[in-house]
């Protein structure tokens, strides 16, 4: 019998699938509903200091090969957040690693705060540096200036005990130095790839841009191989572990994206393609695939392709 | 689990519209969504925003979306034109069930009669007698009330001010109806408390019963998770329509719901 769990920051998944920010995550009882269908551990949506309101829809679509969307990060504010993941976390049956985000570098600080002074606290926390609905004053997410996102990362590490995974973008040419200068600033993780873009796309008889905010970030099958390519360059130039999320639809992709150096696999845009079953289909799928090649243990096969 | 893998909006021109009561408007279009009758389509004013309703006739080649005026994206809808094109997505959701009962009775309130009459229609071809019970604050807020005649349901009428119909609640014809005849299914639409007392009528009279949960909706399709009940469902997908049995079980049924940030209203 292949062992499917696995270690990460401290915490121990039962599988090595975690639910992405933004899907599903909107209270501590929609958390539950993920775990009893089979999922490893949770990620919060993006949670603010403040309510933020999000954009109109349309917010997203999909098609056979991609998804776009563009919520802009809608979310009741930190105070809500502490009360919803008050009722989860004492009770949980998986890890919650806890997803936040800020416009300015402060606004990290604060939500820091607030969940450090949590009597129960998530497993760990993953800072959004690299949503593309959100940019510092030059225009650009954090996660795209290597010392910015090395900036958010010592601001964050500083106010909490709570393992750290920063949440980088594919839409830079040096992820693996990104990665490097935000270990150096005290990450304990990796989380890569946020989605691709800002894309565009319009509806011809309408002339309108489909997305009520006109752009949106790209995720599901059609990004995977920037995914695994993002995560095989981090995987070389840093010693923590990774978060490897983009694209994955199937207990194959998971594997590959491991093998490229994810320890942990985070899905969403699966969800869409497979519906709530992809976790139990998925893990089924990845554990008959290491039984036949006769792999014991999962966190074997963590960056295998750089051990060939 | 099988979804449509395409969900970007399709365009739709306005065919027809009419005044169906005070505030209230039904949208024609042709074409169809293949819906059943209690699913939802999202509807989308291009440039404006997105909402979700539900469906009040899907057949012969005509898309009927009965819709109250009820805030700004509704009303920029009220001010397009024949002609003039919105987009469509959908049919979504798990609807009402129509499968041959006997005896059915329909109770819509206010605007959440919308999707009743093609429920309705559906149980009728299915050889089942239909009552509909459709009550409103007022006479000029009741809606489908003519059309649900010619199509030969039995209309029973209740208004909160006795401008027609019984004076009262339609829970108040539902219970005279109860001790006069036997009911073998109740669906309900309309105000959750409203719905939520007749879930709870249909449990003590051992009638199976199913009502419409209506959560903030984004996505429509299961991903966003704005929709969940308490019990971590989402209802653009589990529902809208449940059995009035597993909506009892809800903490959330007919007390409050979620904002588009995800925090709590009372209803």
């Amino acid at each position: 019998m292949t062992n499917l769990s696995i270690k990460c920051c401290g915490s121990t998944f039962v599988n090595p699938f975690v639910l992405a920010s933004g899907i599903l995550g909107v209270t501590g009882k929609s958390f539950e509903y993920s775990v009893e269908k089979g999922v490893g551990g949770i990620t919060t949506k993006s949670l603010w200091r403040n309510p933020h309101p999000g954009h109109k829809n349309p917010t997203m679509f999909g098609t056979p090969e991609y998804f776009m969307n563009a919520v802009g990060l809608s979310d009741a504010g930190i105070t809500k957040a502490v009360e919803e993941l008050g009722n989860y976390l004492p009770n949980r049956k998986a890890p919650l690693i806890a997803n936040i985000v800020g416009g300015k570098k402060e606004e990290f600080r604060d939500i820091a705060q607030a969940i450090e002074e949590m009597p129960v606290k998530p497993d760990m926390l993953e800072v959004n540096i690299s949503c593309p609905n959100v940019e510092d004053e030059f225009g650009k997410p954090f996660a795209c200036d290597l010392v910015s996102a090395a900036e958010v990362t010592a601001i964050v590490k500083k106010e909490t005990q709570i393992p750290i995974s920063i949440k980088l973008s594919p839409n830079v040419d040096n992820i693996g130095q990104i990665a490097k200068a935000c270990e150096e600033a005290g990450a304990n993780a990796i989380t890569a790839i946020n989605t691709v873009g800002p894309g565009m796309r319009w509806n011809i008889d309408l002339r309108t841009p489909i997305l009520k905010n006109t752009v949106g970030g790209i995720s599901g099958p059609a990004i995977f191989p920037i995914a695994v390519k993002a995560v095989y360059d981090i995987y070389k130039s840093v010693d923590i572990p990774i978060i490897a999320t983009g694209g994955v639809n199937s207990g194959r992709d998971a594997l590959e994206i491991m093998m490229a150096g994810g320890t942990l696999v985070g899905v969403g845009t699966a969800i869409y393609y497979h519906g709530d079953d992809f976790w139990k289909k998925a893990t089924q799928e990845m554990s008959d695939w290491l039984t036949e090649e006769g792999i014991d243990d999962v966190s074997d096969i963590v960056g295998l392709f750089h051990r060939l | 689990m099988i979804h449509k893998l395409n969900t970007e909006p399709q365009a739709f021109a306005i065919h027809d519209m009419w005044e169906e009561a005070k505030n209230i408007r039904t949208f024609s279009f042709k074409g169809t969504l293949n819906a059943k009758p209690g699913q939802f389509c999202m509807l989308w004013i291009p440039g404006v925003d997105e909402k979700p309703f539900s469906i009040a006739r899907d057949y012969d080649g005509e898309i009927w979306l009965t819709i109250c005026n009820v805030g700004p994206a509704t009303n920029e809808l009220f001010k397009m034109k024949k002609g003039d094109k919105v987009g469509l997505r959908g049919a979504f959701g798990h609807g009402f069930s129509t499968v041959n009962q006997k005896n059915v009775v329909l109770v819509g309130g206010g605007y959440g009669t919308a999707p009743l009459h093609y429920t309705g229609k559906k149980h009728l071809e299915n050889g089942s007698t239909v009552t509909m019970i459709i009550g409103a604050r007022s006479a000029d807020l009741l809606m489908h009330e003519k059309w649900s005649e010619e199509a030969g349901f039995q209309v029973l009428v209740a208004t909160n001010d006795g401008s027609k119909g019984t004076k009262g609640f339609t829970t108040h014809v539902l219970a005279d109806l109860l001790e006069q005849e036997k009911i073998d299914l109740i669906q309900t639409c309309g105000p959750e408390v409203m719905m939520k007392a007749i879930a709870q009528m249909s449990m003590e009279k051992g009638i199976d019963c199913e009502v419409s949960i209506e959560r903030y909706m984004k996505c429509g399709f299961g991903i966003c998770g704005q929709c969940v009940t308490e019990s971590g469902e989402k209802m653009c997908q589990t529902g809208p329509v449940v059995t009035a049995k597993k909506a009892l079980t809800y903490p959330d049924f007919g007390i409050f719901h979620r904002g588009s940030e995800g925090q709590k209203k009372m209803w």
